[in-house]
This record gives structure tokens, sequence and C-alpha cells, in this order.
């Protein structure tokens, strides 16, 4: 790798172009970690900053996509562990409450589009809602299974965990997810 | 709940789930990282983390850290010359006046001891029970504290 081609020599529409790409996606994984969209905001503005110290690399990579997935999931349960553990003992307080009540801090904004379905907008919007209401000790381990795509062994080992305890807590959300839609979907939801 | 009623429910969630659209990311995003890789790009090289320096400075600074390294080594296997010996010596006797210091730190502590133990173990207990109830009081506190806090700002939000 020369000077010439150091990635802060690089164009920086490229890169702007390159973050256009990914930054749903990068935004999504984080979001549905953290269940906080400033949070969110922050750790895809990391992974994007690491993203550009290997730039060359990452440009023109059939596999940029998986790194970057891999990087905005690690950054997230950092940020989670580190930030999140010196407030637990006031945010499981106000979490339980916001719990018992149903209500929801995330807003997300309508899906736009003239093709897209309203009902299923609005089911899907409903569906991750649900997701992120749920404590962050089922929805980590929830997301990781069914969108990181990563095994239970593999879950335990990432979260510093014992294998039964990823596979109650993914029990558990999983439970408290049908719960919460079929309070507002009702009982036959979801269908396939 | 059966486990074939699980098993159907975790199929339908996962399904569900992976259909989910992907969440637009803020448009505040891209500007943030891009100032940010402004300011950056307007360090100069030592400013910058080391991974993003040059090649070759990338390069000279790890043999220059490795050779450090290694003269460390080397050196510290090696008798002492005469002056540094003596240049020591100097300064372990000029610590020595920290020896005082450290013989009136343990009469005091052997002071205060004597007087815990003049106390008597009720007291001792009482004081304990004290200092305990004082630090649950603050604990309590903090923690009214923060949930009046972060119960008015999500209201504050939420208007």
């Amino acid at each position: 790798m020369g000077e010439a081609s150091h990635p802060l020599m690089t164009d920086a529409h490229e890169f702007e172009a390159f973050m256009r790409n990914y930054q749903d996606m990068v935004f999504s994984t984080a979001l549905r970690l953290l269940a906080n969209r400033d949070e969110a905001e922050d750790v895809a503005q990391d992974v994007f900053l690491k993203s550009y110290a290997r730039f060359d690399e990452l440009r023109a990579s059939p596999t940029a996509a998986g790194w970057l997935r891999t990087v905005a999931t690690n950054l997230s349960l950092n940020h989670l562990s580190r930030y999140r553990s010196r407030w637990s003992f006031f945010s499981e307080l106000t979490g339980r409450g916001r719990e018992e009540s149903g209500e929801t801090e995330i807003e997300f904004p309508a899906e736009d589009g003239p093709s897209a379905d309203p009902v299923q907008t609005e089911r899907r919007e409903l569906v991750e809602q649900a997701l992120q209401s749920l404590p962050a000790a089922q929805r980590v381990p929830l997301v990781l299974f069914h969108l990181g795509g990563m095994q239970y062994d593999e879950i335990a080992a990432k979260l510093g965990v014992s294998l039964g305890k990823v596979k109650t807590d993914i029990f558990r959300g999983r439970e408290a997810l049908r719960r919460k839609l079929e309070r507002k979907l009702g009982p036959a939801a979801p269908t396939d | 709940m059966n486990s074939l009623e699980s098993a159907s429910w975790e199929g339908r969630l996962d399904r569900e789930l992976k259909a989910l659209p992907l969440q637009p990311a803020p448009p505040t995003l891209i500007p943030r990282v891009m100032a940010v890789v402004a300011r950056q790009t307007g360090l100069t090289w030592y400013q910058r983390p080391w991974p993003t320096w040059p090649v070759g400075l990338r390069v000279a600074s790890l043999a220059g850290a490795l050779t450090a390294f290694g003269g460390l080594c080397y050196g510290s296997a090696q008798p002492l010359p005469a002056g540094l010996q003596a240049a020591l010596s100097f300064v372990a006797g000029k610590l020595g006046l920290l020896e005082a210091l450290g013989h009136t730190a343990m009469a005091l502590l052997a002071a205060l001891g004597h007087a815990l133990q003049s106390l008597g173990p009720g007291t001792l207990a009482l004081g304990l029970g004290w200092s305990v109830l004082c630090y649950v009081v603050v604990v309590g506190l903090i923690t009214l504290c923060a949930r009046l806090a972060l119960t008015s700002s999500r209201a504050q939000g939420k208007t």
C-alpha cells in the first residue's frame, strides 16, 4: 500500500457513496441491538470511521457488507457492556415500568414508496417496536440469533454468558414478543 | 405452550424478523462522519492514529520501537557503570528520608488501632451500621433523582 493510495488521500465522494450504500444496514444492525437511535448513530459513525481507515481494502471488497455488519455488532455489544452497565441499576427500574405499560421510546419513520402495502408496513413497524421494547438481556441474544445468524454457543461466547442463559433468554424473548404482538395484532398474529 | 407450538412460533418469528426492512439511517450520519474525516485529513501524520501513518513511517517507527525495546532488554542484563552506581546510591540516600515518614505513618495507624480497640465492639457495630444506613440513603436518593430525571426527559421528548 503506497502513500499515494492511502485512505486519507482518497476521494471523499467515493467514500460518501460507500456510506450511502451501507448506512441503513449499519444503522439497523446497531439500532436493533441498542434500541436507541442516538446511540445507534454514534456506533454507526464509529463503524464508518473504522471503515475509512481500511477503505482501500473495503471499497472493492465483496465482503464489505459482512465486515461492516460484524464491526457494527461488536461495537454495539461493546457499547452495551461499557456504558449500560453503570446505568443498569437505574435503567432496569425505568425499563420495567416501560415494559409494563407497553410504551416504547422508539419512533420509526414511515416507509416511503408507493408500492409499500400500508397493512404490511404497519405490521412490520409493530414487530420492530415490539422487538425494541424487549429488555436488552432478551433482545440482544434474540437479534444475534435471528438476524445475526449466530448459533447459541457462538452467542454465549460473544456475550460471555452460559449456553443455558442464552437459550433461556431467547426463549423468554420469543414469548414476550408473542405476547406483545398478540396484544397489538390479535391472537392469530403473526401469521405465515 | 407445547414444544410443537414453540417450534412453530420460532419459525414464524424468524421469518417475521428476517422480513423486517432496514431502518433508514438519520440524515445527520453522513455529514457527521465526513466532518470527522475532514478533520482527520487536516491533521499531520504524527497527530493521526498509527495505522493511518504512511507506510515508510510505520516501518521506521516499528523498527525504532523494536530497537529501543531490544536495547533496554540488553542493557538491563549488563552490570551498571560506576558513575551510574554512584548516582543511584545518592538517590537511595535521599530516599532514606522517606523512611522517617513511614515510621510516623505506622505510629499514627497504631494509635488509631488502639483507639478503635478502646471503643469496644458495640460502638464499632453502631458506627458500621450508621455508615451502611448513610450509604443506603445516598444510593436511594440518587436512584430517586435519576428516575425523576429520566421520567421528565422522556415526558419532554414526547411533547
